[in-house]
């Protein structure tokens, strides 16, 4: 594929001024605070400061920046709300920064369908409030309440939480380095909702799920969302092997008992609420002594939330099939007091995320000092990926190793997200331990199946998925001729800097 | 002192922030806007956790102190807003992400970073004096016989008071002491407790200025300090304790406190007026800092003929007048924010805005233009409203 086109116009500062004319001072900014600012978040990733940033109120705004940029062909790179990134909004050299916020609202939420439209820099604080006025929920994924659910619908792993479904999207809307304007459900249809995500057309929404702002701008998206129902339960069960807990929820899935599990190691479960913060360790000694893959005696290896909801009496009936599944695969069920005298925090999480569906406080989950590994896998094979990669992480010496781990799709994959906590002044040892993250990345597909799934500086290249690959860069070159749509997001790697 | 005094001792907490933009807006499910400098600038650069983004870059040599930075900074109003934000959380536990704004300040100052203005004009007589007396009029308040007493176990904190408005407070305050019956000895000493210097960075002068202000309050040998500037209150309740070592507390009693006590035992009585709508702006130092949301309110329902009506955001969520919003990043900006909160005001239809701090009655005064006489001091309201 083609190097990205050179830019038009090479005099400093011109592509701001012409920005400035056409949306106004207060939509972009090029001073050196906000250039610094918005050079780095809180992933190792190296800073680069941006050319300018833009803050559109409307989709009107992205036409005009989408259309300027690609005609002094300058990359941009898209920021919801700055919260989840993983490096993913820091821009190339030479590009600029546009940041969503401003783009906040809740345009409908349509309890008949089930379905509610928003903007992109809306967050999960402002949504889950919203939709429980209402009586309904949506997808809270492991990240703080600042985090957008737009983005995180968007990029599949991290939305799949207190839902069956494997992804939330209904229907986009979409601006292209053109102006060209599209939806991509029933809304594209006068006087349509958003109800369907493809009719008798393609599913274009696809292309731009896991796209990491590649291949079009999202102005408003539908999203699906849930009646929250007359009892809500998260049930906790207890379990000495992995291998086990995966068989407890797929069996728990065939049965249609739970909306969702999530499986968490007991490393990850003791230090959920202490963390890294601050300016140091503070998890607590003995998880940073221990092997992470033998716990002390009477600690579970891992502990799965199980998350229901229904009728009073069908919660009743559930928790009472959860006993005997568990007993099934060695394990047991939890009770609330007993979780909380092995991890008081963590429970008082699960209960606040899954039965009132509150979204988190910012903790050590999000704060971003780890460094995280994530593959899906068949359920049969994730059992080995467990095993494999848990030895691999106690080569690194940081200990904890945490790691949690849930279905997708009603359990045909099931992701295994692992991470560890370098010093991030240890520059040396996060460039090494990355670098091992690639090395296992491939390990885990050539000898598990496993697929990986973030791809900033990390694995794969669209050059190992064959044709695929290549009906994706003829999609880009039509898309995106001039390459300037997140050239640095890893997914097009020769397109970028 | 025991504050941190260096900005690069905070690098791991500073580094800590992932934008979560929870500095800018109140607890879940209302999550109301309440950061000035955001709800003024909408971006990432004018938030809490934009200044700590910008120290993270200073203190990763990506970027030096500067002017803007100075604007930027001092723009901030330092309502401790964005204090509850989890994630910040330093080793030192006496620094809170305020703490680290005003750290921030004390290096830019440090530097000869000052904006022009107001805090430069504070930082120069700080630098030549040690503290600032300017126009205090401390020395000029008059007492009256029957409301004064040397001897009295209370000590009506009147440090600082320089305006029209920390006067008439004051004088309101006298009224209602005199109709209490009840006698207080009076602490004027020219010059302020430390909190402005606290506030601007003025870190140099800071702890001596803070230690000889306690030695002359305890020197007084009394039981209560009562207080009628919430930002004395706050910064001498919560504050002293980050600067002086083994600091050993004491007694404190906000004026509206005072005022409910004594409608509880029938020592104040209202009397009988026309109905009136109030609604009630809590001061960010009163109700952030110390935790005083009740009191003023429940004074009003003493009141007869008074109608309390709550702002949208109020409580824990209210919303700062910008008063001490000096910088120069945003024109206007401490007058922007007074507007912004005057609008709320304006939409509860509400006859009187009351207040219980200087600054905030100040700055709304002077935003209401000719309709000014609508704002009023807590202690002003209940003096006409009592017998």
């Amino acid at each position: 594929m083609k190097q990205a086109a050179k830019p038009k116009e090479r005099e400093p500062g011109i592509f701001s001024r012409k920005l400035k004319e056409s949306l106004g001072p207060d939509k972009v900014k090029d001073d050196e605070l906000t250039l610094t600012i918005y050079s780095s978040d809180v992933s190792p990733v190296p800073p680069q400061n941006p050319l300018c940033v833009v803050f559109p109120e409307n989709r009107d705004d992205v036409v005009v920046t989408l259309r300027t940029a690609n005609e002094y062909k300058v990359p941009l790179t898209v920021m919801s709300t700055g919260v989840n990134v993983a490096g993913n909004c820091i821009p190339p050299k030479g590009g600029f920064v546009m940041d969503m916020h401003r783009m906040n609202r809740i345009i409908e939420i349509n309890t008949d369908s089930g379905y509610a439209v928003v903007e992109p820099g809306l967050d999960f604080n402002r949504y889950t409030a919203a939709l429980r006025e209402k009586g309904y929920r949506c997808a809270v994924p492991t990240t703080p309440g600042g985090a957008s659910p737009v983005a995180n619908n968007l990029s599949r792993p991290t939305t799949s939480l207190a839902t069956r479904h494997l992804d939330s999207v209904v229907d986009l809307e979409v601006v292209l380095p053109d102006g060209t304007v599209l939806n991509t459900g029933s809304s594209q249809f006068p006087n349509v909702g958003s109800q369907l995500r493809y009719g008798p057309f393609p599913d274009l929404a696809g292309l731009f799920c896991s796209s990491y702002g590649t291949l079009g701008v999202i102005t408003k998206a539908a999203l699906r969302i849930y009646p929250i129902n007359e009892a809500n339960r998260v049930t906790l069960a207890g379990f000495d092997r992995y291998e086990d807990s995966v068989d407890f929820i797929k069996d728990l899935i065939n049965n249609n008992i739970p909306e969702h599990c999530i499986i968490w190691n007991w490393q990850f479960y003791k230090a959920f609420d202490v963390g890294l913060v601050g300016d140091e360790y503070r998890v607590p000694s003995e998880l940073r002594r221990v092997d992470a893959r033998k716990p002390p005696k009477g600690v579970p290896y891992v502990i799965v939330t199980v998350f229901m909801s229904g009728y009073e009496e069908s919660m009743r009936s559930n928790e009472r099939v959860c006993a005997k599944v568990a007993a099934k695969y060695s394990g047991r069920l939890l009770t609330k007091k007993e979780a909380r005298a092995i991890a008081p925090g963590v429970v008082t999480e699960w209960t606040e995320l899954y039965e009132r569906y509150r979204t988190m406080e910012p903790n050590n989950f999000g704060i971003g000092k780890y460094l995280p590994w994530i593959v899906l896998a068949e359920p049969g094979k994730v059992k080995a990926v467990e095993k494999w990669a848990m030895g691999e992480f106690a080569k690194f010496d940081t200990l904890p190793v945490c790691y949690y781990s849930m279905p997708f799709d009603f359990g045909r994959s099931i992701m295994f997200r692992i991470f560890c906590f370098p010093d991030p002044g240890n520059e040396g040892l996060v460039r090494k331990i990355v670098g091992k993250y690639r090395e296992m990345y491939d390990v885990a597909m050539k000898r598990y199946g496993g697929v990986p799934m973030r791809l900033r500086g990390g694995f794969p290249s669209l050059d190992l998925v064959g044709g695929y690959g290549e009906a994706l860069k003829k999609v880009k070159r039509a898309f995106d001729p001039n390459g300037i749509l997140s050239p640095n997001a890893g997914v097009y790697e020769e397109v970028s800097q | 002192m025991r504050l941190s005094t260096n900005l690069e001792s905070m690098l791991g907490s500073i580094s800590a922030c992932m934008r979560c933009h929870v500095c800018t807006y109140g607890p879940w499910p209302e999550n109301y806007s309440f950061c000035p400098l955001y709800e003024r600038g909408r971006t990432f650069t004018a938030s809490a956790g934009g200044l700590l983004y910008a120290a993270k870059a200073i203190l990763s040599k990506r970027m030096d102190y500067s002017r803007s930075l100075a604007d930027l900074a001092y723009t901030c109003v330092a309502c401790e807003a964005c204090d509850k934000c989890l994630v910040i959380r330093p080793s030192n536990p006496l620094m809170t992400l305020s703490d680290i704004v005003r750290l921030m300040r004390y290096e830019l100052v440090k530097r000869g970073f000052v904006p022009e203005g107001t805090i430069k004009k504070m930082y120069e007589e700080v630098k030549k004096k040690g503290d600032l007396t300017g126009n205090g009029r401390a020395g000029t308040l008059k007492i009256p016989e029957k409301v004064r007493n040397d001897k009295a176990d209370t000590l009506l904190m009147a440090d600082g008071i320089r305006t029209d408005t920390e006067v008439a407070s004051f004088n309101a305050a006298l009224s209602l002491l005199g109709k209490m019956k009840k006698q207080v000895a009076l602490f004027s000493d020219p010059g302020t407790l430390g909190a402005t210097l606290y506030d601007f960075g003025f870190w140099d002068q800071l702890p001596g200025l803070v230690e000889r202000k306690w030695k002359k309050v305890t020197g007084l040998g009394k039981k209560k300090l009562l207080f009628l500037n919430p930002h004395t209150q706050e910064f001498m309740t919560n504050k002293y304790r980050k600067i002086i070592d083994d600091f050993p507390g004491f007694t404190g009693c906000h004026f509206s406190e005072l005022l409910l006590d004594a409608f509880n035992k029938g020592e104040l009585k209202s009397k009988k007026m026309a109905k009136v709508k109030v609604s009630y702006h809590d001061p960010c130092f009163l109700g952030r800092g110390l935790g005083i949301y009740e009191p003023p309110r429940q004074v009003l329902g003493h009141l007869n003929g008074v109608e309390l009506v709550e702002m949208k955001r109020n409580r824990e969520q209210s919303f700062c007048c910008g008063a001490r919003g000096l910088g120069n990043y945003f024109a206007d900006f401490a007058n922007g924010t007074a507007k912004e909160r005057l609008k709320e005001f304006q939409a509860t239809k509400a006859d009187i805005l009351i207040t219980a701090c200087p600054y905030c009655k100040d700055i709304f005064s002077k935003n209401m233009g000719s309709e000014a006489n609508r704002v009023k001091d807590l202690t002003e309201f209940v003096t006409e409203r009592t017998a």
